[in-house]
């Protein structure tokens, strides 16, 4: 090999290389779980946006989430590559957030694992959230809404989410690529601005639109290496699909009603005709599926046991395969957590039960409890900028009833709780005290009764991941999703100082 | 207690499906008597005759905006686009402000083809059996081409247009009784010849 060669060789090789390998994510995380000066440091990317002086002022504690619960990124399939500092300022930064330090020693600061990305290079982002690892295959990503904290209380009750995404990671040109699957299935959701539809790297308008008042929490769900096999080739059709344009909205339509799920009565009928819709088959359990965001990613969740390679005959026949079953039970409200359940219940916590799932992880006493249920539902709403006159007509009408809400927290919490509440509940009690284990219990059963239908909304998600892992020394088997972490993309210029110190 | 407890909850779920709705349908989704014909017929009124707002930038679920200011319009027609509001069948039919102050008006002259709406009659009574089984009954999307007229002030017939619809209507038990929603999956006024 002559000199020229072996140069063009060297060339075309370190080419190669720099076009397929993307920055390793600038580690700034605390040695520590929530260190507070690095927490510190972020306050100028993100600025101060909420909260009372108390708390810490950019993110609500609702909207996050409790330390000890994190996945942990430094070993196994869920390995993220680090380095400590780069001169790319397209790189990506990961850091801690603090909302609340841990106020015991069984508790757990609540805060967030932000990902910091340059708004400029979403493309660039979402390759580097796949290939190193942070973003994989059938990630819920979650949208919320961080600057509707401390505004409307309903909101606080949905802990600021609002829709749910599923990562699809694929290899194209030798790079890896997250793209995201929606229902709907349009051009608002799917509309990439970067390469086209069904091929959002998380730049379609809904991620773009209003980018100061988004961030995007990443929950992973628990998979074997089989059931996640199986799931990049449901989710890998589903944006096949997508692309085709050939089953939304003709066969498969979105459902606006977030309270009226397809599943009812444990009848999977509607996950079969979703797996027939992506093999390319026609509907034979239904006439016609509708749902809304997170029911479609629950439902593609539940095909986790069957291959799409070998069981496609099975989809052929009417009834439904015997490879399915529900990702996670669909949930109740309220869970019993808060009543005696154990860690085995798969009901042990309700899609309503984020708030006091987080003020009980992090050890608050009585009065912090009172201040953090005070905090997110005050009993009056604030303005929401940005949000429709007509929302804000419905939280007005709202606000009186979300005051009950307020008082079943403080019950089951263990406030004291008045006279006046005893006498609502048909009991003489002639002073404050903390409600008896039945009288919560009663509580929580009227609610539940009354929510006829059991749901996976996107809230619900959510505090699958929120759930500790263990419940008096016992794993917490309700719980099917982890916490990865919370994407926010920033202007470039603000992020220099975290990438190259 | 157990009273509000009861209108607690069902407010919030109101509320978190309201949100759902305004964050992600751009489609118009409605409550029915049931999935008859004349029903979706109804919805389809209902949602043609949604105004076409003017001076504001409120009608943004249908993409229609006008801001009379940007427009190079008389005095005169300023004076009528404030008084005279078109709705989204109207506009979709071509009719002018100018001609509705005259009296024009659309008015509907039935369902076709015949076969899809008999069709569609058949998939209904198939969802409810499903629904009252426990589960949630959705019909095959009905594709219907709804006609109206534009008539003058006199009744004469001046022009026709449709609208092309394409709706799929769930049926649920809710409280031991069915429940109908008729949503579009697309919904387009077209005047005759376009």
């Amino acid at each position: 090999m002559n000199i020229k060669v072996a140069l063009n060789v060297f060339l075309s090789t370190a080419l190669v290389t720099s076009t397929t390998m993307a920055a390793p994510i600038v580690n700034r995380l605390g040695k520590n779980p929530f260190n507070n000066q690095i927490a510190a440091g972020i306050e100028g990317v993100l600025g101060k946006a909420t909260q009372s002086s108390v708390l810490n002022p950019s993110v609500a504690f609702y909207e996050t989430f409790p330390a000890k619960s994190m996945l942990n990124l430094n070993e196994g399939s869920h390995k993220v590559s680090f380095i400590s500092k780069s001169d790319d300022s397209d790189s990506l930064v990961m850091t801690d957030y603090v909302s609340i330090g841990a106020q015991s020693a069984q508790g757990t600061a609540l805060g967030l694992r932000m990902t910091l990305a340059p708004q400029e290079s979403r493309l660039k982002a979402a390759q580097q959230l796949a290939e190193n690892n942070v973003i994989r295959t059938g990630d819920a990503i979650v949208s919320t809404r961080p600057l509707f904290a401390n505004s409307l209380q309903y909101l606080a009750l949905q802990l600021l989410a609002t829709h749910i995404s599923t990562a699809v990671v694929v290899t194209e040109n030798g790079k890896k690529v997250v793209y995201n699957i929606d229902m709907p299935m349009d051009s608002e959701m799917l509309g990439g601005a970067s390469v086209g539809f069904a091929k959002s790297a998380l730049d379609s308008n809904h991620f773009t639109s209003d980018n100061s008042n988004l961030m995007l929490h990443v929950l992973r769900p628990r998979l074997t290496e089989d059931q996640r096999s199986n799931i990049q080739k449901w989710f890998e059709k589903a944006l096949a699909q997508a692309r085709s344009k050939s089953i939304y909205p003709s066969k498969l339509s979105f459902n606006s009603d977030y309270n009226s799920p397809m599943y009812r009565n444990g009848d999977l009928g509607f996950v079969a005709d979703t797996g027939r819709l992506l093999l390319g088959q026609d509907l034979k359990q239904n006439q016609h599926l509708q749902m809304f965001c997170s029911e479609f990613a629950w439902t593609v969740l539940s095909l986790r046991d069957c291959n799409p390679d070998t069981t496609a005959s099975d989809f052929k026949k009417g009834k439904t395969p015997s490879c399915i079953s529900e990702f996670f039970k669909p949930m109740q409200t309220f869970g019993s957590a808060f009543a005696g359940g154990k860690a085995s219940d798969q009901d042990l916590f309700g899609m309503t039960d984020g708030i006091p799932m987080l003020i009980q992880q992090v050890g608050a006493d009585t009065k912090l409890t009172s201040e953090l249920i005070n905090f997110a539902l005050p009993g009056k709403d604030r303005e929401a900028k940005g949000l429709s006159n007509g929302h804000k007509g419905v939280a007005a009408l709202m606000a009186p009833l979300i005051a009950q809400t307020n008082t079943y927290f403080s019950a089951i919490m263990n406030l004291p709780m008045p006279p006046q509440f005893y006498q609502a509940m048909g009991m003489q009690v002639p002073q404050a005290m903390p409600a008896p284990a039945q009288v919560k219990e009663g509580y929580r059963a009227q609610l539940n009764q009354a929510a006829s239908v059991r749901n996976y909304s996107p809230t619900g998600f959510v505090v699958h991941a929120g759930m500790p892992h263990e419940l008096n020394g016992e794993k917490v088997s309700q719980k099917k999703f982890d916490y990865v972490t919370t994407i926010k993309y920033v202007p470039r210029a603000k992020l220099k100082e975290l990438q190259s110190k | 207690m157990k009273k509000l407890i009861l209108t607690t909850l069902v407010f919030l779920m109101t509320i978190s499906s309201a949100f759902a709705e305004s964050e992600m349908s751009k489609l118009q989704y409605v409550e029915t008597k049931s999935c008859s014909n004349s029903e979706l017929i109804r919805t389809i009124k209902e949602t043609a005759s949604r105004v076409i707002l003017t001076n504001t930038t409120t009608a943004s679920d249908q993409n229609l905006t006008l801001d009379t200011q940007e427009l190079d319009l008389s005095d005169d027609q300023k004076k009528l686009r404030s008084a005279v509001q078109l709705t989204v069948l109207e506009e979709g039919l071509k009719i002018t402000q100018e001609q509705k102050a005259q009296g024009i008006t659309a008015s509907l002259e039935g369902a076709f083809p015949k076969s899809n709406v008999a069709k569609h009659t058949k998939s209904v009574a198939l969802a409810e059996a499903n629904a009252k089984k426990g589960q949630v009954g959705i019909t095959a999307p009905a594709k219907f081409d709804v006609v109206f007229n534009v008539k003058n002030a006199s009744g004469k017939i001046m022009s026709r247009g449709r609208v092309m619809l394409d709706v799929a209507c769930r049926v649920e038990l809710k409280n031991k009784a069915l429940r109908h929603t008729a949503q579009l999956i697309a919904f387009d006024v077209q005047a005759k010849n376009k």
